[in-house]
C-alpha cells in the first residue's frame, strides 16, 4: 500500500521545554516503537523512521502547538494513533490530535507566542519605529531591524501576546522580544502557528 | 517544577541533565509512602543513566509500595555554581525535593575516582560529611557497588555498605527501617546495629581498626559480640527468577549507553589475575536463552530502543551463545533492531559470529591481548596466544576490515622492557599479517590502534599484594614503547595517564586513614577526578601532604602476604588462599584453566546459587 500520511499536534511543556529539537527527534523514534506505530522508514543504506517536525522550538520555550509528520506503512485510525502515542508519551508531550495533513509545512509563515514576565515589565520599547538587534542570520550575525517581523502584539498585565514571522526566509525567535524588554525571569509559550490562509492544519 | 530550579536551568549546559520528567520515571504519592530513598550516582547524568545496576535497584526498591526511590546525579560545575548561588540544595530528579529530607541516600561506588564527588554531593545536599556528625534527623547514607569491596577509604562518610548484589538486600534494609519507625523505636544507632546483623551489610562504625607501628592494620574488632567478624557478600541465587526491570527510565538527552543492556550472566570463568570483576562477581550464574529472549522482547516493546547489547564480562564464554543469538536474530533483524556484543575474546572471534552481529559488522574491531609477550600473558593468566590474535585479525581483514584496536596494560607484575617491546612487535605482526592476505580490503592500509592503560593492583585479585610501578617507571615504559614504534606509520599509540592511575591505586588499596585525605581534597575543591579537565595530580599530592599521608604506602608498596588487608573484613566468596595460590602460579609463569575446563577451587561456590560450572559442595 501507499504509506498513510499522519500529522500529529502535541504539546511540549514543563520540564520538556529544556529538551532540544535533536533530542526530541530521538525521543519520538523510540516513542513510535513503544506505541507500536509502523512508521515508514527511509530507503537506502541506513534506513531510519522518517519524522519531520514543523517548526523547531527553542530550548526554554513551551508550546501547545507542536506538529510532527510521518507516514505509516499500514492504514490506521487517526484516533488510534493519538491514543497509542499518548500511552507511550510522558504527560508533558501529550498528543492533542492526529489527522491527515492539510497544509504544507513550508507554508508556515507566522507563530503566536505568549511571553510572561515574573516581575513587572515595561513594554514600551516595542512601540519604537525601528528595533535593531544583533541577529543571527544565514550570513552570520548582523544588525537587523526586527520591527517588521513583529506582526502584532497585545499587552495584558505582565504578559504579552505577539505574532512573529516564522517562515524559513524570515524567522524571529521570541527570545529577541524578551531581550528587547530586558526580561530576566520569564516564560515563553507558543500558542498558535499560521499559514497565510489561517491557522496551520 | 520549582520556579527557582527552572530559572537556573535556562543558563546551564545540557539542562536535560537535571529536568527529570522522563518516560517511565516513577512518581509516587508522598502521603502514601513510608520511606524515601535518593539513589545517587556520583558522576554526570549521562554516565549514571547508563548503569544497569542503578536501573535494577531503582526497580527493586520501587517495587515496595511503601518506598519511593528517586535518582540523583552529580551536577556539572556550571549547574553546581548556579545552585550554590541560588541556595538550591542537591535535589532528587523525580520530585525535585532536597535529598537532605530523605530517609536514605544511597551511593553506587563504581570507581575510586568518584569519591571526591560523593563528598561534594553530600555537601551540596546540606548533609554533614562524616557519619559521626549526623544525628537521627539526617538520612542514612549507604554505599554499594564494586568499590564497596574495599570501602575503608570512605568508611568515615558512610553509615553502612551493601556488599555484593543488592537486589534483595536493599529492600530488607528499608523494611528494617520502616519497621522501627512504625514501632516508634528508630534511632540511627539501634538501626545500624540491627542492620549489621542482616547478611551483606557492613557498618564500619561497629568495627575498631587497630594499626601496627609500620602503619599496616593489626586487626578489625567488632564492637559487639553479635556483629559478624566478616561480612559475606550477597548474591542472587537464580538469575532466571531474579528481578529484572521490564521498563526503563528513558533519557531525553543522549547517554553513554543509550540502549537495552541485556545482562546475560554474572561472574567470569577466566580468572585473569589483574581483574577484580572477574573475581568478585563469582560464582558464574547464567540466565537461560528463553529468559533472555523474553526479557529482550519485553524491553524492546517497553522502551522503544532499537539497539540491544549483550552484557557480560566475556560474552562469548556464555555456554549457550549460539542459541541465544539465533533466538534474538529471529526477530531483531526484521524489526531493524541492532544487536551488539562487547567484550569478545580473541580466541572466540569467528567469521560466523562476525556475520551475525551488527556492532562487529559495522564498527571497528577491538581485542585485548593485555600483554605483549606470551611469558607475560601467562603471568596474568590471559589464556590467548599470538596465533589466536593473528587468526582473529585475519578473519576481520578478510571480511573487509582494515582497522583494529588492541588493548594492553603496562606496569604488570614481572614486566620488563622486553614485554614492552613485545607490544610493538605484536602490533607490527598484525600489520604484516594484513599484507600477506590476498583477499585483503583493496586499496586500504591496515590501521592498528594500541591503547595502553596502567596496571592498578585491586583488592580481591591475585595481584592485590603487588606494587604499582612508580610514575617515573610508567613514563619510561611509555617512552620506550613510543620509541619502539618509531617509523611504524600504520600504528597509532594512545596511553592512559599515569597520574590518575596512581590516585586510583591509592584508594583501591586504601584504609580508613584516607578519609582524612578525602576531606582535605574536598576542602581544596577536588571533584570530577574521572574527567581530565578537572583532575589535578598536584592538588591531590597537596591533599596527601597536608594530612601526612604517603601515597606510595598504598600504591607503590608490595603488601605482605601475611598482612591484614583493609578489605579482609569482607568475604567476597573467592578465598585469600586461592588468590595467594594464583599469585604464586603467576610468578612461576603457570596458567590456570577456566572454570569450564576444571574447578580450581576459588571458593565462590560456598555462597551457593544456581551456578553454571561450579561443582556442588
Amino acid at each position: 500500500m501507499v504509506p498513510m500520511p499522519v500529522r500529529v499536534k502535541f504539546i511540549k511543556i514543563d520540564e520538556l521545554q529544556f529538551i532540544s529539537h535533536l533530542d526530541l527527534g530521538r525521543t519520538m523514534k523510540s516513542v513510535m516503537i513503544r506505541a507500536g506505530i509502523p512508521v515508514h522508514y527511509t530507503e537506502g543504506f541506513n534506513p531510519h523512521p522518517k519524522i519531520v517536525f514543523a517548526l523547531p522550538l527553542s530550548v526554554g520555550a513551551e508550546s501547545v502547538c507542536e506538529y510532527m509528520d510521518f507516514r505509516t506503512d499500514r492504514e490506521m485510525d487517526y484516533t488510534e494513533i493519538k491514543d497509542r502515542l499518548n500511552a507511550a508519551l510522558p504527560p508533558q508531550l501529550r498528543v492533542l490530535e492526529a489527522y491527515e495533513p492539510v497544509d504544507e509545512v513550508s507554508e508556515i509563515c507566522l507563530a503566536e507566542y505568549r511571553i510572561t514576565s515574573d516581575t513587572p515589565a515595561d513594554f514600551s520599547p516595542l512601540s519604537a519605529s525601528t528595533i535593531v538587534v544583533h541577529k543571527r542570520t544565514k550570513k552570520g550575525y548582523i544588525d537587523t531591524d526586527i520591527k517588521p517581523m513583529i506582526k502584532y502584539y497585545s499587552v495584558d498585565g505582565d504578559s504579552i501576546t505577539a505574532v512573529l514571522s516564522a517562515s524559513p526566509a524570515e524567522f524571529l525567535n521570541p527570545e529577541y522580544i524578551a531581550g528587547i524588554l530586558s526580561l530576566t525571569n520569564y516564560t515563553i509559550l507558543r500558542t498558535r502557528v499560521f499559514t497565510s490562509r489561517g491557522e496551520f492544519r | 517544577m520549582d520556579g527557582e530550579i527552572r530559572k537556573i536551568l535556562r543558563s546551564v549546559l545540557k539542562p536535560g541533565r537535571y529536568t527529570g520528567g522522563e518516560y517511565a520515571q516513577i512518581i509516587k504519592d508522598k502521603k502514601k509512602i513510608k520511606a524515601r530513598v535518593a539513589f545517587c550516582f556520583p558522576d554526570t547524568y549521562e554516565i549514571g543513566m547508563s548503569n544497569l545496576g542503578v536501573r535494577i535497584l531503582y526497580g527493586t526498591l520501587n517495587a515496595d509500595e511503601d518506598v519511593w526511590c528517586e535518582r540523583a546525579y552529580a551536577p556539572w560545575d556550571d549547574m553546581e555554581e548556579k545552585m550554590r548561588q541560588a541556595g538550591i540544595p542537591l535535589f532528587a530528579h523525580e520530585s525535585h525535593d532536597p535529598i537532605r529530607c530523605f530517609d536514605f541516600v544511597a551511593f553506587t561506588l563504581q570507581y575510586e575516582l568518584c569519591y571526591s564527588n560523593v563528598l561534594n554531593m553530600l555537601e551540596l545536599a546540606g548533609i554533614p560529611l562524616l557519619s559521626s556528625e549526623r544525628d537521627d534527623g539526617f538520612p542514612v547514607i549507604v554505599g554499594g557497588g564494586p568499590c564497596a569491596y574495599n570501602a575503608e577509604p570512605v568508611a568515615d562518610f558512610f553509615d553502612a555498605f551493601s556488599i555484593g548484589e543488592g537486589e534483595t538486600a536493599l529492600n530488607e534494609m528499608v523494611r528494617l527501617y520502616i519497621g522501627m519507625k512504625d514501632r516508634g523505636v528508630y534511632t540511627k544507632k539501634d538501626f545500624l546495629r540491627e542492620l549489621a546483623k542482616i547478611p551483606g551489610f557492613y557498618v564500619p562504625s561497629l568495627y575498631d581498626v587497630g594499626y601496627n607501628d609500620d602503619g599496616t592494620i593489626n586487626c578489625f574488632t567488632p564492637l559487639y559480640d553479635d556483629i559478624p567478624k566478616k561480612v559475606v557478600k550477597r548474591i542472587v541465587d537464580d538469575m532466571d527468577s531474579s528481578y529484572f526491570p521490564e521498563r526503563l527510565v528513558m533519557p531525553y538527552i543522549e547517554t553513554v549507553h543509550d540502549r537495552i543492556v541485556l545482562e546475560v550472566y554474572r561472574g567470569c570463568i577466566r580468572g585473569c589475575r589483574f581483574c577484580q570483576a572477574g573475581m568478585t562477581f563469582r560464582p558464574v550464574r547464567e540466565k537461560s536463552p528463553e529468559t533472555l529472549d523474553f526479557q529482550a522482547r519485553c524491553l524492546y516493546e517497553n522502551t522503544g530502543y532499537d539497539e540491544i547489547t549483550l552484557s557480560a564480562l566475556s560474552i562469548s564464554d556464555y555456554s549457550r551463545i549460539d542459541e541465544l543469538t539465533d533466538r534474538l536474530l529471529s526477530w531483531t533483524n526484521e524489526k531493524k533492531v541492532n544487536l551488539s556484543l562487547p567484550s569478545l575474546r580473541i580466541d572466540s572471534f569467528t567469521h560466523e559470529l562476525m556475520e551475525k552481529v551488527t556492532s562487529v559488522r559495522t564498527g571497528g574491531i577491538t581485542f585485548a591481548p593485555e600483554a605483549g609477550t606470551q611469558r607475560l600473558r601467562d603471568v596474568i593468566n590471559k589464556n590467548v596466544c599470538e596465533e589466536d590474535l593473528m587468526r582473529a585479525c585475519r578473519t576481520a581483514f578478510e571480511a573487509g576490515k582494515y582497522s583494529v584496536k588492541l588493548y594492553f596494560m603496562d606496569g604488570l607484575p614481572t614486566e620488563t622492557f622486553e614485554d614492552i617491546e613485545g607490544i610493538a612487535g605484536l602490533s607490527s605482526a598484525v600489520c604484516r599479517e594484513f599484507y600477506t592476505l590476498e583477499n585483503r580490503p583493496k586499496g586500504k592500509s591496515p590501521q592498528v590502534t594500541i591503547s595502553v592503560s596502567c596496571f592498578i593492583p585491586k583488592p580481591f585479585t591475585p595481584f592485590q599484594w603487588e606494587a604499582q610501578n612508580s610514575i617515573e617507571t610508567i613514563r619510561e615504559k611509555q617512552k620506550h614503547l613510543r620509541e619502539s614504534l618509531n617509523g611504524k606509520k600504520h600504528i597509532k599509540y594512545t596511553w592512559h595517564d599515569a597520574d590518575t592511575s596512581r590516585v586510583e591505586a591509592v584508594f583501591a588499596r586504601g584504609n580508613r586513614k584516607l578519609s582524612a585525605a578525602l576531606l582535605e581534597a574536598h576542602r581544596l575543591g577536588i571533584k570530577f577526578d574521572a574527567w581530565d579537565e578537572h583532575f589535578s595530580y598536584e592538588k591531590w599530592m597537596q591533599a596527601f601532604e597536608n594530612c601526612g599521608i604517603d601515597p606510595a604506602f598504598y600504591a607503590n608498596r608490595v603488601y605482605g602476604e601475611d598482612e591484614v588487608l583493609p578489605w579482609d573484613i569482607i568475604d567476597c566468596g573467592v578465598t585469600k588462599e586461592f588468590l595467594l595460590r594464583e599469585r604464586h602460579r603467576a610468578y612461576n609463569g603457570k596458567t590456570t584453566p577456566s572454570c569450564r575446563e576444571h574447578c580450581s577451587g576459588c571458593g565462590a561456590n560456598r555462597l551457593g546459587g544456581k551456578t553454571t560450572w561450579c561443582p556442588c559442595l
